[in-house]
């Protein structure tokens, strides 16, 4: 190798150098100061429905042209703006750009007032009371679910409870089923042998920041990993405003409601209710063979939040539906986020709920 | 086209962090870990609670309310507009159903 052909090559590299060091300062300065490169649920939608902090959003669309709505929605402790995370990565405007007619459900942030909201509260009276809301706003008489994360256990509870919507399709995304095999992290809360008064706070809910942790502890170096891929996509704009956005969900779990934990902690940690077929929601037993409507179970292979093992004897246990089970390379997260929303969650989705749209029409 | 190689001290960064992050999950893994952990959260709380009540006793002995008060009227206040939203929306069910019945009146009487 001669001295001539390198040394272009060095100015190459010295001068891509300089120029990414200046934006690594430039940005640097603009994270440090807290200024936003991006900003989160930027889709315009309009509020149709509100009881107490929980909200029902219906995203604007001139475009639809699939039947029936889709209502989207995660569990207790997740901010519904993952689905929209920010423009050029939103669940809510791929769904949009398929044709859905999207409503996300928000169960708010629990404060005193949410306290004594147990898991019937989310199943038997809010989940109910936002479907006939989309029903109303959408003058359709079905309503296609998809449940992601602990928001397939309510949707499984609640139908299995017996509350008559009228879902004509349910898609369960990442949803754990079997407790006994979600880790050890729940180990002692799972043996019953510490109490669940030790951990609720004043407010009567179990803190966020408990929340937190219990997700963060799973990757214990995960915060140094975050920052070496900081450091070294410090220089690209469009790596920071996923960053932003991302690491601003992540970190941003809201308290658990205390009697719903409480509830939680017995009939779905302990007692392993769906597995077991013990669940009972509001004195009612949740009984999985009333849910007739076809379903798709996503389970991320990834995933490290809600392990497969935990995820997967899901399909069987819906013995009087019309199952059909996807296992996606994903992780807990990207099921619904960035190109593999883009690449396969979606298509998977879109070619279920066609699927059924057809069969119906046949 | 090929990958772009990660920058040396990247590479150093990974190989560092390889071990230490699987030495670190198989601790955090356990349920002793967990216990401790939730020992602490519980712990932290019990101080807590602790420091408000004795908050809360010094503010009452002066006769002003404190903190727990403020949470106690935000949870009546929250149940009662709750009562009134269930109460306007069955309203706003049982109304749309009787107008339908109506409908459903005058569609019969004009037959």
């Amino acid at each position: 190798m001669s001295v001539e052909a390198t040394a272009p090559d060095a100015l190459t590299i010295i001068r891509r150098e300089v120029e990414r060091n200046a934006l690594r300062a430039r940005n640097g300065l603009k994270y440090l100061t807290g200024a936003r490169f991006v900003r989160s649920a930027t889709t315009p939608r309009d509020l149709v429905w509100q009881h107490g902090k929980s909200q029902l959003w219906r995203y604007r669309s001139d475009r639809v042209t699939r039947r029936p709505p889709i209502v989207v929605y995660v569990g207790l402790v997740g901010r519904s703006y993952v689905f929209d995370l920010y423009p050029g990565n939103s669940f809510v405007r791929k769904l949009m750009d398929q044709g859905f007619d999207v409503f996300v459900i928000d169960w708010g942030v629990p404060d005193e007032v949410e306290a004594r909201n147990t898991i019937a509260t989310y199943t038997l009276e809010l989940l109910p009371r936002a479907i006939d809301a989309v029903l109303e706003a959408s003058g359709e008489h079905e309503v296609t679910i998809l449940g992601y994360c602990m928001g397939g256990c309510l949707t499984v509870a609640s139908l299995g409870a017996g509350t008559e919507m009228p879902v004509k399709s349910l898609i369960l995304a990442a949803m754990p089923t079997d407790f006994s095999k979600m880790g050890e992290f729940f180990g002692p809360l799972r043996s019953g042998s510490l109490d669940p008064d030790s951990i609720i706070d004043e407010t009567g809910n179990v803190p966020a920041s408990l929340v937190r942790t219990s997700f963060r502890i799973r990757k214990p170096t995960s915060d140094l990993v975050v920052y070496a891929n900081l450091w070294q996509n410090l220089w690209n704009d469009q790596y920071m405003e996923g960053f932003q956005a991302m690491n601003e969900w992540v970190n941003d779990q809201v308290p658990f409601p205390g009697a719903a934990f409480r509830e939680f902690l017995s009939e779905w940690l302990i007692g392993n209710g769906l597995v077991n077929g013990t669940l009972r929601v509001g004195g009612r037993r949740v009984d999985l063979g009333r849910i007739r409507c076809p379903v798709l179970c996503m389970i991320a292979e990834k995933d490290d939040i809600v392990p497969i093992a935990a995820a997967e004897p899901l399909p069987a246990l819906l013995k009087n539906a019309q199952v059909q089970t996807v296992r996606l390379p994903a992780g807990h997260i990207n099921l619904v986020t960035g190109r593999l929303a883009d690449q396969v969650t979606i298509p998977s989705m879109v070619s279920f709920v066609n699927h059924h749209a057809e069969t119906r029409a046949a | 086209m090929a990958k772009p190689t990660n920058p040396r001290w990247r590479q150093a960064f990974d190989a560092l962090e390889k071990p230490l992050r699987e030495r670190a999950e198989a601790l955090t893994s356990t349920e002793e870990f967990s216990r401790a952990l939730m020992l602490l959260f519980g712990a932290a709380t019990t101080v807590r609670r602790g420091a408000r009540g004795a908050s809360t006793d010094l503010l009452h002995l002066a006769n002003l309310p404190a903190h727990a008060d403020l949470r106690r009227l935000a949870r009546q206040v929250g149940a009662l507009e709750n009562k009134v939203e269930s109460l306007s929306a069955e309203l706003g069910r049982v109304a749309r159903l009787l107008e339908q019945g109506g409908g459903e009146r005058q569609k019969r009487s004009v037959k």
